[in-house]
């Protein structure tokens, strides 16, 4: 219980408590002392008056007279305690006897048994009894019943002055407790103040006033310690992160400069490439047409050029609309996947006649994403799909999606030539080819447009297969209305 | 001449002196001459005598002059007993010329017609004189014994005591029946 108490109320608790066992043990002991003494007193003075009085009574008693003997227990009445005397003959009967005035209750026994001698405290005060001696013979006894009011009243006297002491005791206990306990309980006071302090203001510069050399000061001197290197950590943890995003920005920097110009390096290339290559095909046709059907070895090796010119163009448009692709703003609306995905196969079936393919569309989700780029993601893959079963003799290619609470899955999957897994991390690069372009035409360029636009939209893409067996491959984009984080924006950064 | 006394006296004066021991009852009640003779011994013990009033033997010489009352009980009541620490001894004179060697003299009532001789012969000398004759005290003797309501009493002549050299207790004096009238009552044995 005493836990949840303020130390300072313990403290002086302890003291006033300690205080005031002590005080107590000693007022009880001194009057424990002081009611023996005051018994003993008592008893002294009693034996002393009746073996007085014992001497006085003896020739009474030798002389058998018991008025002089009654005359000399009067004496007693200048003692106001003593309630009744009496004086016994040898064979026990009442000699003479004495009471107190105005006392009536229990009167003396008419016979007693004399050999018990000596004092005793009894319900009705402190007997004593004393032989009654000649020639060393006991010829009587004189017994005397004192009450204990007087002691008593000293007693309670005592005891008063004892309970005032208490409550001096107490009352010092208190008043030396409360000022000796500061020295223990404020320095700890003022240590927890700090520790708030610093907990609340995260200030680690605040330093306790250095104390003594006790258990206190060196509590205190650790508290110190500990503060300075916490201070020292902050210090250098902030120097660590400061410099840390100092480097961030200049390589962010550095690298927003280099993609730019690799951008504008790579736009410029393919502009500039386009030139040339419109002459190349331009002069092939005029060459073509000039020498009309020469002979056959010219015309093949003139579609040869155009083939290659073609090819070419059609490269640096991928290059073109690679690069412009970071540059182009994202506009997101409602697309019916469906339609898309029939329209794109449409397409596909119409673009290679020759081919077997049997289409599984399963029923598909609407999308919030921009149109053309999604478009361009699904022709991509589906195209690529076409494209490499173009050696199996009957195409499977099945278009699905899964949706969960987050994202919607698309998977286009195929029984083509598939690939190597070991390669799976390398299929999304720009130019990153796992088939000869003998083997497959294309220019290296789609799964790396898949990839960034998907990733624009907040979007994955990845791609399961097994070589000869077919391949998997996914996107997906998020469900929350294909708002593009502005750090994976920032990721791919445009002009 | 016995006479059934106070009871207890004879109590008390049975048991001290005969039992010897505390809270024994008596074998009987003590006659008067029992408790004369105990009065004796007691009167002896609350007395003081000079020191030269002793023989050389140093004993406590009690002496019974004239007709002796008391017989063979006085010689029991005496018996191994001490006053003041001295050996008692009791002798007895039928007629007393000059100092008679003793303590304390128990003058028998037949020597009441030459009472006065006797006490002149005694005068000077550190003598206590006891008697049971009536008017013992006005005539110039010591201490006078005396049945009061079957209660055996005494009387002192204080200055006669103090003029033969004897200091008497305040115990005594306390006890003494008052006045030399009382001897007048004369209850004494005749």
């Amino acid at each position: 219980v005493t836990r949840h108490l303020p130390i300072r109320l313990r403290l002086v608790g302890i003291g006033v408590l300690t205080g005031g066992a002590v005080a107590l043990l000693i007022c009880m002991t001194v009057a424990l002392h002081a009611r023996s003494v005051l018994r003993t007193s008592l008893v002294r003075t009693l034996s002393v008056q009746a073996s007085m009085l014992g001497y006085n009574a003896l020739s009474s008693l030798l002389f058998s007279d018991p008025d002089s003997a009654e005359k000399t227990l009067g004496a007693l009445a200048a003692e106001p305690q003593v309630v009744r005397a009496g004086v016994y003959a040898v064979d026990g009967h009442l000699f003479a006897s004495y009471l107190r005035e105005g006392q009536t209750a229990t009167p003396l026994p008419p016979t007693l048994d004399v050999s018990p001698s000596g004092s005793w405290f009894g319900s009705d005060g402190l007997t004593v009894s004393r032989p009654i001696v000649f020639e060393g013979q006991t010829v009587g006894v004189i017994l005397i019943v004192s009450d204990l009011k007087q002691l008593h009243g000293l007693l309670r006297g005592y005891l008063m002055i004892m309970a005032i002491l208490l409550a001096c005791a107490l009352a010092l206990s208190f008043f030396l407790a409360s000022r000796l306990e500061r020295p223990i309980s404020e320095p700890l006071l003022e240590l927890e103040q700090l520790a708030k302090r610093v907990s609340l203001e995260r200030d680690y510069t605040v330093r306790a006033l250095p104390r003594g050399r006790d258990e206190i000061g060196a509590l205190f001197a650790a508290f110190n310690d500990m503060l300075e290197q916490i201070r020292i950590n902050e210090q250098e943890l902030r120097r660590a992160q400061e410099t840390l995003e100092q480097r961030v920005a200049v390589r962010t920097a550095e690298l927003g400069v280099a993609n730019k110009e690799l951008e504008a390096f790579s736009y410029s290339v393919s502009h500039d490439l386009r030139a040339p290559l419109r002459h190349i095909s331009g002069f092939a046709d005029m060459l073509r047409e000039k020498l009309g059907d020469a002979t056959p070895e010219v015309s093949r090796c003139l579609d040869k050029v155009c083939q290659a010119a073609g090819r070419m163009g059609n490269l640096i448009d991928d290059l073109l609309s690679f690069s412009r692709m970071g540059r182009a703003e994202l506009r997101a609306t409602r697309v019916e996947l469906a339609a898309m995905v029939a329209d794109i196969v449409r397409e596909q079936s119409a673009d290679n006649p020759g081919r077997t393919i049997e289409w599984r569309v399963h029923p598909l989700p609407v999308v919030h994403a921009d149109p053309a780029l999604l478009r361009q993601v699904l022709v991509n893959l589906i195209a690529n799909a076409v494209k490499y079963t173009a050696k199996s003799p009957i195409a499977h290619i099945e278009i699905s999606a899964v949706q969960d609470a987050r994202e919607v899955v698309v998977s286009v999957r195929d029984n083509g030539v598939g690939f190597d897994m070991a390669y799976a991390h390398k299929l999304f690069g720009v130019f990153q080819r796992l088939h000869s372009s003998n083997e497959f035409e294309g220019t290296g360029i789609g799964l790396a447009n898949v990839q960034r636009i998907a990733s624009r939209h907040g979007g994955r893409t990845w791609a399961e297969a097994k070589v000869n067996q077919g391949a998997t491959f996914y996107f997906s984009l998020p469900l929350n209305g294909g708002t593009v984080d502005e750090r994976q924006v920032e990721a791919h950064p445009a002009g | 001449m016995v006479r059934p006394l106070h009871a207890l006296t004879l109590a008390l004066v049975g048991t001290l002196l005969f039992s010897g021991g505390m809270a024994a009852p008596p074998a009987a009640p003590p006659t008067e001459y029992e408790v004369k003779a105990a009065y004796l011994y007691y009167l002896a013990t609350f007395i003081e005598w000079p020191a030269e009033a002793f023989g050389d033997d140093g004993a406590f010489v009690i002496g019974v002059v004239g007709d002796d009352p008391f017989g063979p009980i006085l010689d029991q009541t005496l018996r191994d007993k001490t006053v003041h620490g001295r050996k008692l001894v009791l002798r007895r004179f039928a007629s007393l010329s000059g100092e008679p060697g003793c303590n304390l003299l128990f003058i028998g009532s037949s020597e009441e017609r030459h009472l006065d001789a006797l006490l002149k012969t005694l005068q000077g000398s550190s003598v206590l004189t006891v008697a049971e004759i009536g008017g013992f005290t006005e005539r110039g003797g010591h201490i006078g014994l005396r049945l009061e309501a079957q209660r055996v009493r005494f009387g002192i002549n204080v200055d006669a005591v103090r003029r033969a050299g004897l200091r008497t207790s305040a115990q005594l004096l306390k006890l003494a029946v008052p006045g030399a009238s009382a001897s007048a009552a004369g209850a004494g044995p005749s």
